[in-house]
């Protein structure tokens, strides 16, 4: 990574020099070290549960270059090289489901991210205390909803038995089944993301807004900045480092759109439109204990997830963002 | 008529907004709660609801249409419930103190600009939120350490969550650097300014993130499934699930053994599921008025400068 | 082919059809399959010696059940079987664990003179958590492996050589008279337990249909509906009996039991010689034909069209009256009796067994175990005799005092009352230690029926009958096969398209059309595959 590349920039340099430069380098190094040692303790705890419990297992995952079988483990399993990657990247079917995955994260980027920081805001504006608690606390509980239940009841109300449908038929009109239209399903499966995690989403932003100093928007008001400008000048400046953080960290995850929501509605509206990588992975893995395919998908998400961090995270700092690494 | 009285909770320098611009707001916030309260009140009524009501209705109900609470008997009476609604409070409490203290060090550790090793100490952290072990290795990792059965490995395996660490470290950084700077300047340790300034001023953030590990802590059934043998120290979720979850049948000569109601086949099965939900939700619905109030009025960085 | 891809639909998928990996791609998948024949092996397998202690009024080797319970129970094995041992069991359990320790537990250790702790694993997470287990070699001293989890374990041959006891020495022969209970299960259920040519587990018999077609015959008679003896005359009733302004569809879930219906082979079959999959049939083209028709006249339930994985509400549909046709397990009659008995005393739910063709029945094979119980290796010889000894101690059947105790538990604890048919009824207590099937997943024995309605035993035990004796030709019958590690790859595909067909979502003709497609995609080669196991056993 860039973070290590002043270490190695040390080794190309001429011997004589070297040593001179080695030592001002150890010097420096011991005083910044006198001098964060405390924020460094404060780091290692962390570290070592990452370490443990995280990196330790996730070493799991060179089985992506084997043939595994839990039989022979790790040692005993024969590699195969990049074959597992190149039997996912070959397959028609992968890429169909990478496509239905990175459509769906981009039109989510466009409608379902921003509506926790539409809430956040909408709700920050109400003034009585107590109608404010009342309304946040209701609007998160659908995030303990099960997807099956968020199905079940978006099913209840536009499937073709549910209620709209049924109400509609009672007077005389065509009823209809939003639930069955691969057309809409992306439209049906964000709803379903709003409806069930906005309001827990919108948690986040509620608590950057509480940092924000009233005192500016006392001042705007005097200068006589509106209600709108107020808004843009100060409440989206306060919110902008935590939503690029967010968007960063999103964007990392592009792969992922969730499994549960869409195994179950496959059936529904067909693989063709469902079909994402999770669950491309899972028929073809998990599903008869191939764990080498399901790592090597993992990794491949993993690494493109990268990749879009880093490049996303470039463009936050070109634009004069914090993003998630400072420029250093 | 027209005139609009002015609300007492106003700060004196914000003007009033018009009337349509309240109208699409109140009317904004009334379709929001109703869409989020109907099907709640339809979870409500469906696991209190007679099996006629769930008969006719094939499903969720809508329209009440007698009551029962066999469901929440059926659920609660199980003799287990209770014992796992502790474990399940146990675990969340301890969990989330072990976590949010030693996430909220990191975040510290790693927020202050400049300081040495934090790019590739945060880059480790951040490699976790992209690439995770599978359960094979995680399962022989907890064995070899001996804490299956343990409780400790439903808290010890998740203990830092990436997201949860960068999103506490970019509220810190929030905080202005002046701040911390004539503290420093003052001749305060990193350790004191984490504990006296830091901390108080992030009470939203450490609030929220609370209760984010609180939460996955309270869902969590996964490790429970996979390290504890014994079904006595089940954690909530786990045991609910077995309620909720229509299984697989099981051929046999006389029939296949459904699991789905085994032991409760008087019940109808829909109402247990939806008693299930709504046992799960009335912990996390009790605690949270008490964490969102820090959110709601966080300490203002600003008064504390002045 | 799945209308909707329920975990359970999708569960009996994966037992339909097998498969290797196509060969073409960069890493030649592992899973070659594994069979083993009952043919080989008579001189490995226990001796049967039928348990003639009690006499149930239905005894059959597929079905066994008494009409009233039996006064005077029977000691089936004299001796207490344990020897204070401690042991660990590994079992799965759909629905929630009994509290322990309870005294049901007590009784039944205290029965058997030993400890047996039991280890009890989520049954719909069991595939998740067994994998790892196995990987880190901690199974129990019994392990209890439903059969449709071993088909999704890669490589279990293997693993069972490296974790299990090969029982051949305790077992195999005339040594099984020492077992009496365990001699009393079929040979064709034991030659299920051998794996790499050894005896490796005690099975679980148990044979029966899938699935039934269910009916719901008090609405039936109200409208005056007739019962169907074709596909045809299923159509036309189907029209009659769906009012969507009555919230009343014809079906709810019935793609696997038209299947069948069809004769649509449950996976392969024999044709001049040849190894023909259900999808290349013609009866497959019909039955898919036939589920296109129902889907496009909306005869089916709108909440069955929507439905998939875990939220089909067909139960629900069914026994609210508003789906009146519909499929499930055989299980799932007396379950749906004593959910509704309470709540809708006219609620009458019948089998019907038909065909498309209104000729002779036809049923799908299924295997003669559905379970089995491994020892674990490397016990020293007294503790596998004491287990197998507790193994035999849990087989004795209905009417035995050992049955009764394991099933019922104690008296005036977990039990109380009998019904009018002399059955104990279970306490509150009961319902909760005793009545879920812990100790029963030990227990390797045909499961008893119980009366649930007056004409249960007997409609149910006429229905069993005919199946048997119905059941299609199936070339593999005794022949534990064990799936290629791959199969989900070329038959995920195809089971969705089909799907997209029945929906509407695509013509009718691009049938053929996928399953060119999965003959090339991995059905050739699992045909290569299956015809040599075929060979090898000496059957073509």
């Amino acid at each position: 990574m860039a973070a290590s590349s002043g270490q190695a920039a040390a080794d190309t340099a001429v011997p004589t020099a070297a040593t001179t430069r080695r030592r001002r380098k150890a010097a420096v190094l011991r005083s910044r070290l006198r001098r964060d040692w405390q924020l460094l303790l404060l780091t290692l705890p962390s570290l070592a549960l990452l370490l443990v419990f995280h990196y330790v297992p996730t070493l799991g995952n060179v089985i992506a270059f084997q043939d595994y079988s839990t039989v022979d483990g790790i040692l005993g399993s024969p590699w195969v090289g990049f074959g597992n990657f190149l039997y996912l990247l070959g397959d028609p079917s992968f890429w169909h489901a990478a496509r239905n995955t990175l459509t769906i994260t981009a039109f989510q980027l466009v409608f379902y991210f921003p509506v926790p920081i539409a809430l956040a805001i909408l709700l920050n504006s109400v003034l009585r205390p107590r109608l404010r608690a009342l309304i946040q606390n209701v609007v998160y509980l659908p995030h303990f909803f099960s997807w099956v239940l968020v199905v079940t009841v978006f099913q209840d109300m536009l499937g073709g038995a549910g209620l709209i449908a049924q109400e509609l038929d009672k007077h005389g009109f065509e009823g209809f089944d939003l639930a069955t239209q691969p057309e809409t399903f992306i439209l049906l499966v964000t709803a379903q993301s709003v409806w069930k995690d906005a309001g827990w989403g919108m948690i986040i932003f509620l608590a950057a807004l509480s940092t924000i100093d009233p005192n500016l928007y006392e001042a705007a008001a005097v200068d006589g900045a509106s209600r709108w400008r107020r808004m843009w000048h100060i409440t989206l400046p306060g919110l902008r480092p935590v939503i690029i953080l967010l968007l960063i960290l999103r964007l990392g995850d592009a792969l992922n759109v969730g499994f549960e929501q869409f195994l179950i509605q496959r059936s529904a509206v067909g693989a063709d439109a469902a079909e994402v990588i999770d669950t491309y992975v899972y028929w073809l893995g998990l599903q008869t204990a191939d764990y080498s395919i399901g790592a090597a998908a993992s990794l491949f998400k993993g690494l493109i997830g990268l990749v879009l961090i880093l490049i996303s995270n470039k463009i936050a700092h070109r634009l004069g963002e914090q993003g998630i690494y400072q420029r250093s | 008529m027209t005139s609009i009285t002015r609300s007492r909770l106003r700060p004196a320098w914000d003007d009033e907004p018009s009337i349509a611009g309240k109208l699409t707001k109140a009317a904004g916030l009334v379709i929001m709660v109703l869409v989020v309260v109907f099907p709640i009140y339809v979870v409500v009524l469906t696991s209190i609801s007679s099996g006629k009501a769930i008969n006719e209705a094939g499903g969720l109900v809508m329209i009440p249409d007698g009551f029962s609470f066999q469901a929440y008997a059926e659920v609660l009476g199980g003799g287990v419930v209770i014992k796992a609604l502790l474990v399940s409070i146990g675990v969340t409490v301890v969990g989330t103190a072990i976590s949010l203290s030693v996430t909220a060090m990191a975040a510290y550790g790693l927020s202050r600009p400049g300081s040495f090793l934090h790019r590739p100490l945060l880059f480790t952290v951040l490699v976790t939120f992209l690439f995770g072990p599978g359960i094979i290795p995680s399962y022989l990792l907890v064995n070899s350490l001996g804490l299956i059965d343990s409780y400790w490995s439903l808290i010890l395996p998740g203990a830092i969550s990436a997201f949860n660490l960068v999103v506490l470290r970019s509220f810190f950084m929030g905080i202005p650097g002046e701040v911390i700077e004539s503290a420093k300047i003052e001749g305060a340790s990193d350790f004191l300014i984490f504990r006296k300034i830091v901390l108080p001023l992030s009470k939203a953030a450490l609030a929220v993130i609370g209760l984010f590990y609180a939460v996955s802590y309270w869902n969590a059934f996964f490790n429970a499934m996979l390290y504890l043998n014994d079904s006595a120290k089940w954690p909530l979720q786990l045991v609910l699930r077995t309620y909720v979850l229509d299984g697989a049948p099981m051929q046999t000569a006389s029939g296949t053994v459904d699991p789905s109601s085994l032991g409760l086949a008087a019940v109808p099965v829909t109402s247990v599921r939806m008693a299930v939900l709504v046992l799960a939700m009335i912990p996390v619905a009790a605690i949270y008025p008490f964490v969102q109030r820090h959110f709601i009025k966080g300490v203002v960085v600003g008064a504390v400068k002045g | 082919m799945a209308p909707n891809t329920t975990r359970r639909g999708f569960l009996t998928l994966a037992g339909l059809t097998l498969m290797s990996a196509a060969c073409s791609q960069p890493v030649a998948r592992k899973g070659t399959g594994k069979a083993e024949a009952v043919d080989k092996l008579a001189q490995l397998l226990p001796k049967h010696m039928p348990y003639k202690g009690v006499t149930p009024d239905v005894n059959t080797p597929i079905a066994i059940g008494f009409n009233t319970y039996p006064s005077d129970l029977v000691k089936a094995v004299p001796q207490t079987p344990g020897a204070g041992g401690s042991y660990t069991a590994i079992i799965p359990l759909w629905g929630p664990p009994p509290p322990s320790p309870n005294p049901y537990y007590d009784l039944v250790n205290k029965s058997l003179g030993a400890t047996v702790k039991l280890q009890i694993i989520d049954g719909n997470s069991f595939a998740d958590k067994i994998a790892p287990i196995l990987a880190a070699g901690n199974v129990g001293d019994l392990t209890a492996i439903p059969a449709f989890i071993l088909q999704k374990l890669g490589d279990f041959n293997r693993q069972a050589d490296k974790l299990f006891l090969d029982l051949g020495p305790y077992l195999s022969g005339d040594k099984s008279a020492q077992y009496p209970m365990l001699a009393a299960i079929s040979e064709e259920a034991w030659a299920f337990g051998v794996w790499n040519g050894k005896l490796m587990s005690v099975p679980h018999p148990g044979q029966g249909p899938a699935r039934m077609t269910y009916y719901r015959k008090d609405i039936f008679d109200t409208l005056g509906a007739k019962l169907w003896n074709n596909a045809d005359e299923l159509f036309e009733l189907g029209k009659q009996l769906t009012d969507k302004s009555k919230k009343r569809w014809a079906f709810a879930t019935v793609h696997q039991e038209i299947e069948r219906a069809f004769r649509v082979p449950s996976k392969w079959r024999l044709a001049n010689g040849k190894l023909e999959h259900k999808y290349e049939t013609k009866e497959y083209a019909d039955a898919v034909a036939f589920m296109r028709k129902l889907f496009d006249a909306e005869l089916v339930h709108p909440k069955v069209v929507a439905a998939g994985w875990a939220n089909d509400p067909s139960k629900e549909l069914f026994e609210g009256g508003q789906a009146l046709i519909f499929d499930d397990g055989t299980g799932a009659w007396h379950e749906a009796i004593s959910r509704q008995a309470a709540v809708n005393p006219d609620f009458n739910m019948q089998p019907h067994n038909w065909t498309a063709d209104g000729g002779k029945p036809y049923g799908w094979y299924s295997d003669p175990a559905w379970m089995f119980v491994f020892l674990k290796k490397d016990l020293p010889k007294e503790k596998v005799e004491e287990l197998l000894r507790i193994l035999n101690w849990l087989a004795a059947p209905i009417g035995t005092q050992e049955y009764h105790t394991w099933k019922y538990g104690v008296e005036g604890t977990d039990w109380k009352d009998k019904d009018a048919n002399g059955f104990p009824v279970y306490t509150k207590k009961g319902q909760q230690e005793a009545q879920p099937p812990t100790y029963f997943f030990l227990a390797n024995q045909v499961e008893p029926m119980a009366p649930y309605t007056p004409d249960y035993i007997k409609t149910y035990g006429d229905y069993l009958d005919v199946w048997y004796q119905s059941v299609e030709d199936y070339p593999f019958k005794g022949l534990r096969t064990q799936d290629p590690s791959r199969m989900a790859a070329a038959q995920q595909p195809l089971e969705d398209k089909v799907l997209d067909i029945v929906k509407g979502r695509r013509p009718l003709s691009d049938l053929s059309t996928v399953v060119q497609q999965w003959r090339d995609a991995g059905g050739e080669e699992a045909r290569t595959f299956y015809t040599k196991v075929l060979k090898d056993n000496g059957r073509i």
